[in-house]
């Protein structure tokens, strides 16, 4: 069910740690809030994709695999940008009564349909170049956080393939039984969607408890901290991809602002 | 007293859960030594895992509840240390491996717990290597742990506890799911723990036919009290049936045999409690044994084909196919064994069957019509399923509703359904607790429970998928009566199993499957007495077979029975 | 009896983080396979529309929040469920795990001011407001150049879908869970 999982990678950017990425890819959202010109966006898009390609040697068939959904979630975005864009429209192509759509509108659509691309490839770039071990091992020794909490999110990450099969089970064993026939109309859905939620739920939760003994049973959490038995190197360059992504985007703020084309709304 | 030198040492030991007066586990008094291999049985609910949980410190450390009396493990008093200090002395492996691992890699699970512990780095690498080798699995370090088979798993299991270095380790059920060949490799690697290294081995189980050889010492419990504890011998010589009859265990073959033999008046020099110490005496057995006449089983069933499939393909991706081209015939009102390995495909066919899994090829024939291409909500009203983990099945919030939801669909009056379920529930006898929610019931009521929602739909056909995993001898004997009796009311059985004696005294064939390939179908007798020429290790000789294999190796002496149970019927009616 | 034991105080025991893993998994999976075509599907609809639905995706927020009930797991679960969506291919990619803490933030601060009560009032006020902080994430990133009228609507909106569908079809599986014996109301 995870499409995009990390597929193993020796690139310059599958090597930088996953704290700096994460910088990176936030600082990357934070860019593209700031830009309102598409054509700009339409650059900082390419600037990804070839970021992905050449640096993340990312393979071209699984990248571009997941471009569909945020061609779909794009679409969506420019169409409701078009139809409830509120500013001033120089140009008018076309209106109903109420509803126009102009020029002003049909530009801020491209340029959401462009976010979501940078935000989405972006997000991709990551998911693909960056080994859940990693990132917990990331969390402790770079970012501080307190191992029991980053192993709560790897122990998630485990439960996944195991609550999906668990989840087929049950649904099965909801078909033998006849809910599908039993169960009709709005009322009947929301009995089955019961039915398949409250046992999943039952034993994730008891699942949980077992392996929280289990762990507890191995000493976790009896000291502040654990030893690290592997250990990753930072490229300098995720340092530098980090802060000049940061640095392009308070500059073009600034810019904006010293211009005064920023306004917050 | 001077300071107890052992390795677990329990005085009057106490525990209640949180929010309860009274304690559960009662005045338990337990010494185990250093190096000793023992096991603690007992019925379902009797305490076992309670137990195994105090000892390691998570109730009341971690879990909650209240203790009182002595407890010690591996000298410390787990009163006055944190659990950290106690899982360097004890360790402990639970049943379902899947739910205790939480790292997705073999080398990060095995090295959790020195990295808790703070243990260098280089000293956890060797330790990881060193007992991956132990427990068989070199070289798989890099592997994940979901893509590893059950019995490897249990095994990455057993090896991340003993990376800690305990001086005590304590399986819960490590093999309830496991086929013979992984339960034996299980049992012989941990025989060789304790062989090796002087490791204390606390193990939990219900059936221990095949474990009794290794054991030192065996404590028995019931309703959170010790009842029995001492060696196996003594305590089955003298009280084989009451503990099978009045507690419910799983008592084993052997032992059941040489106690039905002395209540006959014979006298053993030294009990015997496995195949090799009863065949040892079989020369002042003979005349004991070689007047009985044990009864031809009968065929109760009529000689009429209840399901055929022909052709059987089915793969989980087009490329490589699981099942090739598999054709079996059932009887009416009989009941079928399927075994096989972990893997090879007894689930899957189950699904075929039900229609969960469409087959790419082949035909499936109930009752003389054709059922290929019927949906499943067809085929249920057909075929019962009962799911392997009875949890799932259970839809509503009581027991009597739970039975009565399948009967919604007929045309029934409530006052029928009434009754129906009335009926069912005594059937199955879980009177008294219509108002129970499904899910807080025990593992035997749970199981009866799913039967009996199969059962108001009267099927022609009901398929257990290993209906005996992790149940005690009498919720097995409970189920197994209620089977037999829709046996006789002409619903055929499908059973998938791992459980030997089951096949040996219920089934009245058997089909194995070996990597989705069909490769035995017939009577269990010949199935077992062919082991050899059919080279499976998905199987294990029934104990009793393997006593007259050994009686009948010079000539045919007397007619063979699969059970314990046969024969001794047989010595009975001498 | 004499020897009465304390649990070992932390402030979220290890039992307490792997139910919040748990939870934060099934949702994850809940919101990515099944809510997120449904609202795609509604949001040509309309954005008034496809948030009924869409409020669903704080359901396993709202059962972190009601089942271990201690202050901050609501908001541990939140970005927990956050992060792997967007680990999942969530084309809003850094943005869950803003949208967690939106979530997070908003239903921690009603569960907390009810001192973690579990009551179905509470839940469909903590639902409400966790829905409302994380559509106003929506509202500065995507539609800011929309009407004043719009955003206002919007988030009267968010808060009573929120709190109708989310609230009480968490208190509904809370309730069942209840009944069958795996959580307990104090
Ligand atoms: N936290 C708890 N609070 C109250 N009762 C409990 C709790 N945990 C377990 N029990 C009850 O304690 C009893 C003993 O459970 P335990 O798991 O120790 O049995 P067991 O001997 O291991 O059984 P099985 O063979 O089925 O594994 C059960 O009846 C169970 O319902
Ligand atoms: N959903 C699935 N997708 C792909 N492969 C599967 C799936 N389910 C099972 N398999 C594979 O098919 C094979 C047979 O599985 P099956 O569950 O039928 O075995 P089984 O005989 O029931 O084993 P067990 O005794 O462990 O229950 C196994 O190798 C398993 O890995
Ligand atoms: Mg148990
Ligand atoms: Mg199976």
């Amino acid at each position: 069910m995870i499409k995009f999982g990390y597929i193993k990678n020796d690139s310059i950017f599958g090597k930088i740690d996953s704290i700096n990425k994460m910088f990176w890819l936030i600082g990357i959202a934070v860019l593209s809030y700031f830009i309102t010109e598409p054509v700009l966006q339409l650059i900082l898009f390419f600037c990804i994709v070839l970021n992905g390609l050449i640096l993340a040697k990312l393979p071209p068939k699984n990248f571009f695999s997941a471009f569909t959904i945020f061609l779909i979630f794009g679409f969506i975005m420019f169409l409701m940008q078009i139809v409830f864009y509120s500013g001033e429209e120089s140009l008018i192509y076309f209106q109903v009564g109420y509803l126009k759509i102009g020029h002003e509108g049909f530009r801020n659509g491209i340029n959401l349909c462009l976010r979501v691309f940078v935000v989405g490839s972006s997000a991709l770039t990551y998911i693909i170049t960056t080994e859940p071990r990693r990132m917990i091992y990331d969390m402790v020794a770079r970012a501080g956080i307190p191992y029991r909490f980053a192993f709560a999110f790897y122990a998630a990450f485990r439960y996944i393939p195991i609550m999906e099969v668990e989840a087929i089970n049950i649904r099965n064993a909801h078909i033998v039984r006849g809910t599908l026939e039993i169960e009709k109309g709005l009322k009947g859905r929301l009995r089955i969607l019961k039915c398949l939620a409250v046992p999943l739920i039952v034993s994730g939760l008891r699942k949980a408890k077992m392996s929280a003994i289990a762990m507890e049973s191995r000493a976790f959490g009896a000291y502040p901290k654990r030893t690290l038995t592997y250990t990753y190197t930072v490229p300098f360059i995720g340092y530098c991809i980090n802060i000049s992504i940061w640095i392009i985007a308070l500059s073009y703020l600034i810019y904006l602002i010293v211009n005064g084309l920023w306004q917050f709304s | 007293m001077s300071e107890y030198e052992g390795s677990v040492y329990l005085r009057d030991f106490c525990f209640a859960f949180p929010d309860s007066e009274t304690p559960f586990l009662k005045n338990i008094d337990i010494s185990i030594n250093k190096g000793e291999f023992v096991i603690i049985t007992g019925p379902s609910s009797s305490g076992k895992s309670t137990l195994a949980l105090c000892l390691v410190g998570i109730y009341p450390k971690v879990l909650g509840g209240s203790t009182s009396g002595t407890i010690k493990v591996g000298g410390l008093n787990v009163h006055k240390v944190e659990t950290e200090d106690i899982s360097t002395k004890a360790g402990i492996v639970f049943q379902d491996p899947d739910s205790q691992f939480c790292n997705l890699f073999v080398d990060e699970e095995v090295a959790f717990g020195p990295e808790n512990l703070l243990v260098k780095a280089t000293e956890i690498s060797d330790r990881v290597n060193k007992y991956l080798k132990f427990v068989n699995l070199p070289k798989y370090n890099n592997k994940k742990i979901a893509e590893l088979s059950g019995g490897q798993k249990q095994r990455v299991a057993i090896a991340s506890v003993l990376a800690m270095e305990p001086e005590i380790l304590i399986l819960d059920q490590p093999t309830a799911n496991l086929d013979p060949s992984g339960k034996e490799d299980i049992y012989e690697t941990l025989y060789k723990l304790n062989q090796e290294t002087g490791l204390t081995l606390i193990l939990i189980e219900h059936q221990i036919d095949e474990l009794i050889k290794y054991v030192d010492k065996l404590i028995i419990m019931e309703d959170g009290k010790v009842i029995e504890s001492g060696v196996p011998r003594d305590i089955f010589r003298h009280k084989s049936q009451q503990l099978e009859q009045d507690y419910g265990l799983w008592v084993p073959e052997i032992c059941r045999l040489s106690f039905a033999i002395e209540e006959t008046g014979f006298e053993f020099d030294r009990f015997p409690i496995t195949v090799q110490e009863f065949v040892e005496q079989k020369e002042i057995l003979f005349p004991c044994l070689s007047s009985t006449k044990t009864i031809e089983k009968k065929e109760n069933y009529a000689k009429k084909t209840a399901l055929e499939i022909k052709d059987l393909s089915f793969g989980y991706s087009s490329q490589k196919k699981l099942l090739q081209d598999l054709s079996l015939s059932i009887n009416k009102g009989s009941i079928i064994a399927v075994m096989g390995e972990n893997g090879s495909g007894k689930t899957t066919l189950s699904m075929n069957i039900i229609g969960l899994l469409k087959s790419q090829s082949g035909t499936i024939i109930l009752d003389s019509q054709d059922i290929t291409d019927q949906k499943v909500s067809h085929r249920c009203r057909k075929i019962g399923y009962v799911f392997q983990y009875p949890d799932h099945q259970f839809i509503t919030n009581s027991v009597a509703e739970e039975i009565a939801y399948g009967l919604k669909q007929t045309s029934l009056s409530q006052q029928q359904i009434d009754d129906i379920v009335k009926d069912t529930l005594k059937t199955v006898e879980l009177e008294g607790l219509e108002e129970r929610h499904p899910l807080t019931l025990g593992m035997g009521e749970k199981r009866r429970l799913s039967i009996a929602t199969m059962i108001v739909q009267r099927p022609q056909i009901l398929i257990l998928d290993e209906p005996s995993a992790g149940l005690d001898y009498k919720n097995c004997k409970h189920m197994m009566d209620i089977i037999l009796k829709m046996c006789k009311e002409g619903v055929t059985i499908i059973m998938i199993t791992h459980t030997t004696y089951l096949v040996a005294k219920y089934a009245d064939a058997v089909i194995l499957l070996d990597k989705g390939q069909k490769v035995f179908d017939g009577k269990p007798e010949d199935l077992f007495n062919n082991l050899e020429a059919i080279k499976t290790k998905a199987i294990e000789k029934p104990e009793i077979l393997k006593v007259f294999d050994c009686i009948n190796s010079k000539g045919k002496i007397m007619d063979q029975c699969l059970v314990a149970d046969d024969l001794i019927e047989a010595l009975n009616r001498r | 009896m004499e020897e009465e034991m304390k649990k070992k105080k932390k402030w979220l025991s290890s039992v307490d983080l792997l139910m919040i893993a748990v939870i934060a998994a099934i949702g994850a999976v809940l919101s990515s396979l099944v809510i997120n075509p449904i609202v795609r599907a509604l949001n040509i609809a309309s954005p008034f529309v496809s948030m009924w639905p869409g409020a669903l995706h704080l359901f396993a927020v709202i059962m972190g929040g009601l089942i271990v009930r201690k202050p901050g797991a609501t908001m541990f679960t939140a970005l927990l469920n956050g992060l792997l969506q967007m680990l999942f291919g969530n084309p809003s990619g850094a943005l869950c795990i803003l949208y967690g803490f939106g979530n997070g933030l908003g239903s921690e601060i009603a569960f907390s001011s009810a001192r973690y009560r579990p009551k179905v009032w509470i839940t469909m006020l903590a639902s409400g407001c966790g829905t409302v902080t994380a559509f106003f994430i929506d509202l500065i990133y995507w539609f800011s150049d929309f009407t004043f009228g719009f955003k206002v609507l919007y988030l009267v909106d968010s808060f009573f879908a929120g709190s109708i569908v989310c609230g009480l079809i968490s208190w509904g599986v809370f309730r069942a869970l209840e009944r069958a014996g795996v959580v307990n109301r104090k």
